[in-house]
């Protein structure tokens, strides 16, 4: 068996030799250099750009502006962003494009000899604005004094689901307990090792080609394609080595600017590469982030734990552009009810326009924060119904043939009471004190336990696998089968992106196992759009799912072609999932979804009183994913989750303030350490298959961030009997809760 | 444009004298124009972020040899200018007679950091966090400026004149720093509160030395880091312990003390008012350690170092001058390798220009790690080294860590059995670093382990599986 080897990732070796090329490794000998220029304007009109003193430069060779760019426009799921801010444009965009709505949007791309030349030429653009007033935050949007986008309407509230399910009064009437509050949740960096870079070239058959790292090649071709208004044969989308993703390379950054200058450029007969490369201040300040939003809850329950009515409004900062916002906020909507079975739910979830920074994908993808206020919510009604939170969850958890809150059957394979049981008995919840070492809040003194104060807390989620409310799911494969009367080989062509995951590895060992051949036989070619097919995104915990069903399929043709005698056999295979839909927008009842994974963590933490830091101990991660391709890689995304879990819940404190971000850097925002992170994290691997999955396979990757941050408040409140509803849990803000709550007599 | 894309500070030229009298020779030439390099880890980052702009003149006294030289005599401990961070943690007249200095260095940064990073360069950069300032402080320490004009000795008291401002004059360099060991009757402690537990800006720390003769406190010095302009001495919660003994009234009495001397104000890691908790708390149970007798009590037997234990600076040859494009040369991974580099060039972005990507940039300010190799033996970040500083050096990068393709160092293989690699940016950096600790220390501890990597960031793994892998090449269970 091939599938549930812990097979070694095939990119290992050129990773710990230094041998992989990421983008900024490219062989750079005779390349020309490309600067990015941003804005540095949340909010302005340009009234004039003056590019003649860098054009001056002798060693600047080109200045892309607005008007070179054929179709000014792009985005993921909404054409609302230029390419470039400027003026002259061609007048085919939707957008305005004198308009500058974020403090990175681009205004030009520098092409020079070198890359010192590129950035004096960039300073040395003459740019006047006309400053427009700054929309910050949620609030100042909902007012809407200033419109963003005012080609959108007459509102910054752009986009809103709803949930009409049940009867409220009814809901209300039976409830015999209340609980309610208003959440924050903050922004998240992704804070990906490496930074935004890429390579321009003109191919040697002539296409436009952009070498960069991302987690779709198609949808960064069809961006291009799109914003250059060039047909597909002439654009190619290779990906080398990604250095991270996390959601974070879903939307552009460097690619259509590459592809721009390499095109243009060629039309002048300058046929050199062109590089750029980001610093990390320019990705961090340059690229989204994690939503922030603003949500309040109000549940019921009766007195014997039964959930009777759920009631939300939530609001999601878009920032100055869609990216996929209308889908992070369907998925928060989904969510926001938790993982349960509710009788009567009236939910309004709304994304709004805001001069800040994007909100886009994430791993978690909307989930985490749902999830933050449906287990603080479900927390809370276990502590004012002294019930345990454990048995609260398991007497309304989702479960084989429930209706789900959209008001349709969840989709078949649903292991949610599995999941809650295996992670408590696994912790041993209820049964033994938190787990925690030694806490280390001064390095020069030995310890204070009179002062720390340890907790457990635990918490449950779900989330969606693959892409939903309707969208054309889809991904390809192609299988060759090489030899005479044996199969010597097989050779699989794939679009699906490696972005650290170890995707690569999973899916030759799942055409290993379909073929029968050795995995030292089967050889990838992968993520070049030249050679590969539309595989959709490394995302939604969707491409062990997607692309293991593709090549099912595409190995099952081959098999059939070998049987005919070819040789090369080849398979070829559109793999497409049961169709999805889009919720009524007035009631929100539909199928959004054909997959789901499910999780659930203990977490043990300790308190120091006095400094307000939090330390945790063990984390038990109980996540079905059907089938284990590799466990060794499921305990990676495992551990990586829930570490950069702890990062979002703990220390990772992104300050935008007025459109901008204040702290761009790693010295000041703060991912964990190797002498940070949890004690240990326990993965605790179940494996219910997903009916639909290929070999059972559920997608897993986004799961065990999802439960973590409501674990860890439940966790602090058990050691300290006090609430928070907002974080990431610094010092500050902890010690300034357990001060509050000791004035105001609070437990 | 914008403002994080505004270019760096750029120095026309780079010189690097071989002794004291050519560096002050120097120093009075350029002057104001002129600015010192040693470690360079503060001040490439002053010039990468604009904070100082007003030099075209790099001196690099890292060629000159004796200013690295930790001595005691007559009650009197000396540091010279190119004393690093580690080279003190490393020393035991620090850590016998100054212990709150050492555990100062100790706090900053990170391994790569502090085998660069120079005491005087942290007591120059003049930054109210600064951890080692605060030390020094409460040790009472002298500080030796010399010139053309001669030398002269300023109380550290008196050296600061406000954020990252100092008595200096322009053509000063800073040689010596002076301060009485500490006495068989005296006990001292540092104590850090930061946000994380390594490459932590401190939030408040305190030092604190006292002198007790028959249990009653007869001299106590307290500075305060983090929380005013400049690092202050806290006279109130001092005059609360002298004359007492160090009970717990007295330490209560003194810490509520203490938060007078204190004016901090709110920033982006904590609030005043945290700041203002944080010292009470921070000097209480500094405090409580001394009185227990457990100032020592948290000290690493075996320090983890990643480089020499008699410090990386100082005697590195002569290079002369740099100019823009002058052409330099190193030994990287055992053949010499020359090309052409600017006055302020990085080491890590000259070794990229040779081919030698395996090196990354992930942040280029010291904190992630990603570009970690090994320079005259000392893990260093080559993200906040010169390359010029570097000319004449012995460099190892990832590309030279393996024997050969075939012959992986045990740690490249064991990460791979591992699956301690995903996205493999942070790895060679972590490799470089786990793979000094390895030649250091063949059978580390798992927190031995994740101290060697406290100055590498990685946003995949989580980290377990990388000290997995370190501690199966080490031969350990893991």
């Amino acid at each position: 068996m091939t599938v549930g080897d812990r097979h070694s990732r095939i990119d290992a070796l050129g990773k710990v030799t230094g041998e992989a090329d990421f983008p900024a490794d490219l062989p750079a000998e005779g390349a020309l250099h490309g600067k990015v220029v941003f804005s540095g304007q949340p909010h302005a009109r340009m009234i004039s750009m003056d590019t003649a003193a860098a054009l001056a430069d002798p060693e600047v060779v080109a200045v892309f502006t607005a008007a070179d760019v054929p179709v000014n426009e792009y985005g993921l799921t909404m054409f609302d962003q230029p390419v470039l801010v400027g003026l002259n444009a061609t007048g085919r965009a939707a957008v305005a494009s004198d308009v500058s709505r974020w403090e990175a949007d681009h205004i030009a791309f520098v092409v020079a000899e070198s890359a010192a030349a590129a950035a004096r030429a960039a300073a040395a653009i003459q740019v006047e604005w006309e400053q427009l007033p700054v929309v910050a935050d949620i609030e100042a949007a909902r007012r809407g004094e200033v419109l963003v986008h005012p080609e959108a309407g007459g509102s910054n509230t752009y986009y809103t689901y709803r949930i009409r399910k049940g009867d409220m009064e009814t809901g209300w009437a039976e409830a015999d307990v209340i609980v309610e509050d208003t959440y924050e949740v903050p922004h998240q960096e992704h804070a990906y090792l490496q930074p935004e870079a890429g390579v321009g070239f003109i191919d040697a058959k002539g296409r436009v080609t952009v070498k960069v790292a991302g987690q779709w090649t198609y949808e960064d071709l069809g961006q291009i394609l799109h914003a250059l208004d060039l047909p597909a044969d002439q654009v190619r989308v290779v990906y080398t080595a990604v250095g991270g993703a996390f959601g974070g390379r879903e939307d552009m950054s460097v690619q259509i600017v590459l592809a721009l200058a390499a095109w243009r450029l060629s039309q002048r007969g300058e046929t050199r590469p062109i590089r750029t490369v980001w610093s990390r201040e320019e990705s961090v300040v340059g690229h989204h982030k994690r939503h922030r939003g603003r949500i309040h809850a109000r549940w019921g329950a009766t007195k014997d734990g039964r959930i009777t009515a759920v009631e939300a409004t939530g609001y999601l900062d878009a920032g100055a552009y869609n990216y996929t916002t209308n889908k992070v906020l369907g998925n928060m909507h989904l969510t926001v009810a938790g993982a349960y079975d509710i009788p009567n739910a009236h939910i309004d979830s709304h994304a709004v326009y805001t001069n800040s920074v994007p909100g886009g994908a994430f791993r978690g993808f909307g989930a985490p924060q749902g999830a933050f206020v449906a287990e603080s919510q479900m927390n809370k009604l276990a502590a004012a119904l002294d019930m345990d939170p454990v048995e609260l969850r398991l007497l309304n958890c989702l479960r084989e043939g429930s209706i789900g809150i959209t008001q349709v059957e969840m989709p078949a394979g649903v292991s949610l009471p599995e999941v809650i049981t295996g992670c408590r008995d696994r912790s041993e919840w209820g049964a033994r004190p938190a787990h925690v070492a030694d806490v280390k809040v001064f390095e020069s003194l030995p310890g204070m336990p009179d002062r720390i104060r340890t907790g457990r807390g635990f918490a449950c989620a779900y989330k969606n696998v693959g892409f939903s409310f309707g969208f054309p799911e889809r991904c390809e494969a192609r299988v060759e089968l090489h030899g005479d009367d044996e199969i010597d080989r097989v050779v699989l062509h794939h679009g699906g992106a490696d972005v650290g995951q170890g995707s690569h590895t999973a899916l030759l060992q799942m055409a290993a196992e379909v073929t029968g051949v050795a995995i030292e036989r089967v050889e990838g070619v992968f993520s070049d759009t030249a050679s590969s097919g539309d595989s959709g995104s490394a995302s939604a915990s969707r491409l062990s799912w997607m692309a293991g069903n593709s090549i099912l399929g595409a190995a099952e043709e081959a098999a059939k072609a070998w049987l005919d005698g070819d040789r090369p056999a080849v398979g070829e295979f559109r793999f497409i999932p049961p169709a999805t839909e889009m919720l009524d927008p007035a009631t929100g009842v539909g199928q959004p979804n054909f997959a789901y994974g499910y999780v659930a963590e203990a977490v043990d933490i300790a308190v120091d009183l006095d400094t307000g830091h939090i330390h945790v101990g063990s984390v038990v991660c109980a996540t079905d994913v059907g089938r284990a391709i590799n466990p060794t890689l499921i305990e990676g995304q495992v551990e990586g989750a829930v570490v950069q879990a702890h990062g979002y819940t703990i220390s990772e404190d992104l300050q935008v303030v007025a459109g901008h971000v204040l702290n761009p850097r790693y010295s000041g925002y703060l991912i964990p350490g190797i002498l940070d992170i949890p004690d240990e994290v326990v993965s605790h691997i179940l494996e219910y298959p997903d009916p639909r999955g290929p070999f059972g396979v559920r997608g897993m990757a986004e799961m065990p961030f999802i439960p973590y941050a409501p674990a860890v408040v439940a966790a602090l409140h058990d050691a300290t009997g006090v609430w928070f509803n907002e974080f990431p849990l610094t010092p500050s803000r902890v010690l300034a809760g357990l001060n509050a709550a000791a004035t105001t007599g609070a437990p | 444009m914008h403002e994080v894309q505004r270019a760096p500070h750029r120095a026309d030229s780079y010189e690097r004298p071989i002794d004291l009298a050519e560096a002050l020779e120097l120093l009075a030439e350029y002057g104001a124009d002129a600015r010192i390099l040693a470690g360079g880890t503060d001040l490439l980052l002053e010039m990468q972020r604009q904070i100082r702009t007003d030099f075209s003149v790099l001196v690099d006294i890292t060629g000159i040899a004796g200013l690295n030289s930790i001595t005691t005599a007559n009650g009197l401990i000396e540091i010279g200018p190119l004393v690093t961070h580690n080279q003190a943690v490393a020393s035991a007249i620090i850590t016998d007679a100054a212990l709150p200095l050492a555990q100062a260095c100790w706090e900053v940064g990170s391994p790569q950091l502090r085998n660069r990073a120079t005491i005087a360069g942290n007591v120059v950069t003049a930054s109210p966090a600064n951890d080692t300032i605060s030390a020094l402080w409460a040790l009472d320490s002298q500080i030796e400026l010399t010139s053309m004009r001669g030398a002269r000795t300023v109380p550290l008291r008196e050296f600061y004149t406000g954020v990252r401002r100092t008595v200096m004059e322009p053509d000063e360099l800073l040689t010596k720093i002076s301060f009485p060991a500490m006495r068989d009757d005296a006990t001292g402690i540092f104590v850090k509160l930061g946000l994380r537990r390594a490459q932590a800006i401190s939030v408040v720390h305190v030092a604190v030395v006292l002198t007790r003769v028959d249990d009653i406190v007869t001299d106590a010095a307290i500075a305060l880091g983090s929380v005013a302009p400049t690092i202050v001495s806290a006279p109130a919660a001092e005059a609360a312990l002298v004359g007492n003994r160090l009970d717990d009234a007295a330490i209560a009495a003194a810490a509520a003390a203490a938060v007078a001397a204190a004016s901090p104000i709110d920033d982006l890691r904590a609030t005043a008012a945290y700041r203002a908790a944080g010292v009470r708390i921070a000097v209480e149970r500094g405090l409580g350690a001394i009185a227990a007798g457990a100032e020592r009590s948290q000290w690493p037997d075996q320090p983890v170092l990643l480089g020499p234990q008699d410090g990386l600076l100082g005697g590195g040859g002569a290079i002369g001058a740099v100019g823009p494009n002058d052409t330099i040369a190193m030994r990287v991974n055992g053949a010499t390798v020359s090309g052409a580099t600017r006055p302020d060039e990085t080491l890590l972005d000259w070794l990229r220009v040779q081919g030698l990507t395996g090196t990354k940039e992930g942040c280029a300010e010291g904190e992630c790690g990603a570009c970690t190799v090994w320079l005259d033996g000392a893990a260093v970040m080559s993200c906040l080294v010169t390359a010029p500083a570097a000319a004449g050096s012995n460099v190892v990068t990832i590309e030279g860590l393996a024997a050969s393709p075939d012959d992986l160092h045990p740690v490249q293989q064991t990460f791979i059995d591992h699956g301690a690699v995903q996205c493999g940016f942070c790895i060679p950096g972590i490799l470089m670093a786990a793979g000094h600790l390895l030649g250091d220390n063949p059978n580390p501890t798992r927190a031995e382990v994740a101290r060697a990597l406290s100055g590498n960031l990685c946003r995949c793994t989580g980290y377990y599986k990388i000290i997995d892998a370190v501690m199966d090449a080490a031969g350990g269970a893991t």
